[in-house]
């Protein structure tokens, strides 16, 4: 164990680290409390013992000091007192202290009270580990509740938070975005055709597309069965390219799409751009409207959404 | 020579206030240092499992002479103040080293010096330069026979 030696009288300072060092410990010398509190700060440390009556710090502040820091790691407090201090050695249990020793402190005494040290400081330690685990965990599951299994994208609840996340940016910063919402064409017939297992693959490859054209400020959902949405932290011009881009990517992808009517055999998208104004009812609508438009005029295109549909270079694709 | 007493309590469980003799309750001279807190630092060991007891009494003789002449400075300057805080010092490092003599008349210097009584705190700095020389002799002898 680390054991910090604290006592201002050099000569016990001395007894007590040679005791320490002697029982197979490392000793950490301090002549003064609040040199003690730096070694405490800057080196993990297990065991302080330290002198009650010191200039300075005493021996009880210090263990508060110690007490009140942020750490998971447990330093076991020793406080050395006179015997006839019962009322100090009473107010440092109440404040912190795990033991008292009294003065002068016998290296047997001290042998023995190390040896509880230790269990104690180990039973600190397997739980504070343990705590990081379950705080990993916790953290592996937040994100697992947040992710779609089969497509690995965000789900409803993540998008949600973060479509709540972005509106805040946009009313607070005036930071714009834009939502790109994407369906599989012809969809149904794959399933029909080659089987919900053979669908199923087709989305996860779509959204395996998808996520490799995104930066890392986009985000991407699966939105409903084939659908899946894109936000984007920027305006609506680039959110209609950024689309575009992966919808033609996936055209590129040759992902294949057996039984599609027409002379297309490879999946493809159509996409519904809008940008995220006014509440998430209203923006999604706006792209499902939109993605509706782009199904009619004939499919694997994109359509933007309510006045940006008038900017030329917006207009319909491909 | 009453070891048990010393094995029964700590030096520092005694009151500090008459027992600054020598002497014992029953007129045996005290030893000027119990025994058995030298025998517990010779317990101690270094990495090798080497005792450390040559090395600690080596600190303990060699820092006391400078402690002594700090109290004699502040006796004759008069200044209660030092000689308490000196005094306290003093005590721990005595205590730790089984010197309980030289503890009790430590323990008596301070009560004089927080009352300002510079005749008495003289008269103890006094008995602690004999009472040192006692330690000296008792930690040289204990030293040669072991």
């Amino acid at each position: 164990m680390n054991v910090v030696v604290v006592d201002d009288d050099p000569l016990v300072r001395l007894v007590l680290a040679k005791a320490v060092t002697g029982l197979g410990h490392v000793s950490l010398p301090a002549e003064a409390g609040d040199k003690a509190l730096e070694i405490v700060e800057s080196t993990p440390v297990d065991v302080v013992v330290s002198d009650w009556m010191m200039p300075g710090m005493n021996g009880l502040e210090l263990c508060q000091a110690i007490r009140s820091r942020d750490a998971i790691e447990y330093v076991y407090f020793m406080l050395v007192t006179a015997l006839d201090d019962s009322e100090h050695a009473l107010a440092g249990i109440a404040a912190g202290v795990d033991d008292c020793l009294v003065k002068p402190v016998r290296p047997f005494d001290l042998r023995l009270r190390l040896m509880v040290a230790e269990r104690v400081t180990d039973l600190h330690r397997r739980l504070a580990e343990r705590q990081r685990g379950l705080e990993r965990s916790n953290v592996d599951l937040a994100a697992s509740a947040r992710q779609e299994p089969l497509t690995g994208l965000g789900n409803r609840l993540k998008m949600n938070e973060d479509l709540e996340f972005f509106r805040s940016r946009r009313d607070r910063y005036h930071e714009l975005f834009g939502v790109a919402l994407f369906d599989i064409d012809h969809f149904k017939t794959l399933n029909d055709t080659a089987g919900h297992l053979a669908g199923d693959e087709a989305l996860r490859r779509v959204a395996a597309v998808i996520r490799r054209e995104l930066r890392e400020a986009d985000m991407a959902y699966r939105y409903g069965g084939e659908e899946l949405l894109v936000v984007l932290p920027a305006g609506v011009r680039r959110v209609a390219a950024a689309a575009e881009r992966i919808r033609k990517a996936v055209e590129h992808a040759a992902i294949p799409h057996p039984g599609r009517p027409g002379p297309e055999t490879v999946v493809t998208l159509s996409v519904g751009v809008a940008p995220g104004e006014g509440d998430a009812e209203a923006f999604l609508l706006a792209a499902d409207s939109a993605l509706y438009r782009a199904k009619s005029e004939g499919r694997n295109r994109m359509a933007v959404a309510g006045r940006w549909f008038a900017v030329p270079e917006l207009a319909g694709s491909p | 020579m009453r070891q048990n007493r010393t094995i029964a309590a700590h030096p520092e469980d005694r009151p500090g206030g008459n027992d600054n003799s020598g002497f014992d309750s029953r007129g045996a001279e005290r030893a000027a240092v119990d025994e058995t807190v030298i025998e517990q630092l010779a317990s101690i060991t270094d990495g090798q499992g080497f005792s450390v007891l040559g090395e600690l009494l080596n600190a303990f003789l060699g820092a006391v002479p400078g402690r002594l002449e700090a109290l004699d400075r502040a006796v004759a300057a008069e200044d209660p103040a030092a000689l308490a805080g000196q005094a306290h010092a003093l005590t721990g490092s005595s205590a730790s080293f089984g010197a309980r003599g030289m503890a009790d008349l430590c323990r008596e210097l301070r009560i004089a010096a927080e009352a300002g009584d510079i005749e008495e705190s003289r008269r103890i700095v006094g008995a602690l330069h004999a009472e040192f020389l006692r330690v000296r002799a008792w930690l040289v002898n204990f030293r040669s026979r072991s």
